[in-house]
């Protein structure tokens, strides 16, 4: 081949194929582009939606601790309530002395500790203005009535040298059974405003 | 609190009224009753004796007796309303009791003798303990439990065998008869009192057949009392048939492997000394539990075991110190 030729066919050639190199790499540019902004696409959604959970979830902490804040508020008060109640039956405890509820009550304590203690001998604490009627029930047994300003109602018996304790005094009676008291009058309360 | 909570705590409350191992020991070392009655005359439940001075050994021995009815009396008491308890526990010592008057009758000894190991409770009180040692025959001791509607009457009255009382189908019915109601009863109480009442039953099984071992002739009615666990009928009737009291101890203690009543069942001295040891393992056991589950009826089982425990205990003492044995052998056996 003449050199002109041959110039002119090596030009060629190389022009195709800086043509052919370019389109590659214009193919390949494109091809990242593409990628990466997909990848910075994804990116950001899941940016976003960790974002969202977050601030989802703090509102939801917040509506919980929100709603705990105003149960306890609500149980407080509750609480509050029956302690006043409570405190109240307390301090009037001298006033079922009268009560014949009571003294049918009293008088079924006093036998049932006397049945339990059979011969043994014990001592009963009750309020002063009992003193007089649990003696008639335990006359004739080995148990002495003592009166005691500490017990506004009810009984309390000791026996067998101190080992024995049975506190039936209403403070007490009031505090075992507070819980199962609590659910029956709370309607009553509540309802009453 | 639950009536049986209410058991539980005075049980405890009334363990502290026995005698702690160093008060016998103390006791034990006394130079002579005098100083032993003196000692019981003292503390929670203090002894009732007729006169002050040194009582006999009969005296001293049925003023135990005595002391421990009216343990047992306030205990039941306590338990009143829980009658689930009492058929347990106190039909035990009913059970125990009958057993004895009825071997002191078929053995004809006197009526003094047989109330000796008794202990009164509330169904069977020191007088029905006395009239029943006053009678003769086996007929004559069932009609009585039988007027008193005691619920053991029935029991005693179904063995007919003729010629001489047959105490070993004695035992077996009375042992029968009070493991059905306890079985029942233990079932409506806690998981507690059915061990104890299975560990019990399994206890009369083994002994039963190990004295069958022993002793001659066949006796195919007889069959181990149900609601044992360690022994079904086959590994019972294995023990019954070993052809002696040795063989049947080591298949006895086979049965009881991995249970403190295994060592119950080994050494020498037969049924009689196998009985013994279990009972002193019943009783170890007992406190141990009251110790590590005091809130179930542990504490009631271990406290008629106690009252019993030291009945037997105050008992052997007396007789070593009235014999004048020497303190180290006034032990009992164990």
């Amino acid at each position: 081949m003449p050199l002109p030729d041959l110039l002119e066919a090596l030009g060629r050639s190389n022009d195709e194929e800086v043509s052919g190199l370019l389109s590659a790499a214009r193919g390949e540019a494109e091809e990242i582009r593409a990628t990466a902004r997909a990848e910075a696409e994804a990116r950001l959604g899941r940016t976003l939606e960790a974002e969202r959970a977050r601030l989802q979830q703090a509102a939801e902490r917040r509506r919980v601790a929100a709603r705990r804040e105003a149960t306890a508020r609500v149980l407080r008060a509750r609480a509050a309530l029956l302690d006043r109640v409570f405190e109240a039956a307390r301090v009037r405890a001298p006033a079922v002395l009268g009560w014949p509820e009571y003294a049918r009550a009293l008088e079924t304590m006093v036998r049932r500790v006397h049945e339990l203690l059979g011969a043994d001998p014990g001592t009963l604490r009750c309020a002063p203005g009992d003193v007089e009627r649990v003696r008639s029930w335990v006359a004739g047994s080995t148990l002495s009535v003592l009166p005691s300003p500490e017990v506004p109602a009810g009984l309390h018996c000791t026996a067998d040298d101190g080992r024995l304790t049975v506190d039936l005094t209403l403070p007490v009676r009031l505090a075992m059974e507070r819980l199962a008291l609590a659910i029956t009058v709370r309607p009553a309360l509540e309802g009453a405003g | 609190m639950s009536e049986l909570d209410a058991g539980i705590a005075r049980a405890r409350g009334l363990s502290t009224h026995l005698l702690s191992p160093p008060a016998l020991d103390e006791l034990r070392a006394a130079q002579d009753l005098a100083v032993v009655a003196e000692r019981l005359r003292t503390g929670p439940d203090p002894l009732v004796l007729g006169s002050p001075g040194a009582p006999t050994p009969e005296a001293l021995e049925a003023a135990i007796r005595r002391r421990a009815g009216a343990r047992l009396a306030a205990l039941a008491r306590w338990c009143v309303d829980v009658p689930e308890v009492l058929t347990v526990l106190l039909g035990e010592e009913d059970r125990r009791d009958l057993r004895l008057l009825l071997h002191g009758v078929v053995e004809g000894a006197t009526a003094a003798d047989r109330l000796r190991g008794t202990l009164p409770t509330p169904t069977l009180p020191t007088a029905a303990l006395t009239t029943l040692a006053a009678q003769t025959t086996v007929p004559a001791m069932a009609a009585l439990l039988g007027v008193w509607r005691h619920p053991d009457a029935a029991a005693l009255a179904s063995v007919k065998a003729p010629g001489p009382p047959d105490l070993l189908a004695l035992d077996a019915a009375l042992t029968r008869s009070w493991a059905a109601r306890a079985t029942a009863a233990a079932a409506r109480v806690d998981a507690e009192l059915r061990r104890y009442v299975a560990a019990t039953i399994d206890l009369e099984n083994a002994l039963t057949a190990v004295m069958l071992a022993g002793s001659t002739g066949d006796r195919p009615e007889l069959e181990p009392v149900p609601g044992g666990r360690r022994f079904p009928v086959p590994a019972w009737k294995a023990i019954a048939g070993a052809g002696s009291v040795a063989a049947a101890l080591v298949l006895a203690r086979q049965g009881f492997a991995g249970s403190p009543f295994e060592r119950a069942f080994s050494g020498a001295g037969g049924a009689a000394l196998a009985r013994d040891r279990a009972w002193a393992a019943a009783l170890d056991i007992a406190r141990a539990r009251a110790r590590t589950a005091p809130l179930s009826s542990a504490p009631l089982i271990a406290y008629v075991l106690g009252v019993r425990g030291e009945v037997q205990a105050l008992q052997r003492l007396v007789w070593a110190v009235a014999l004048g044995a020497p303190a180290a052998l006034r032990r009992g056996r164990r």
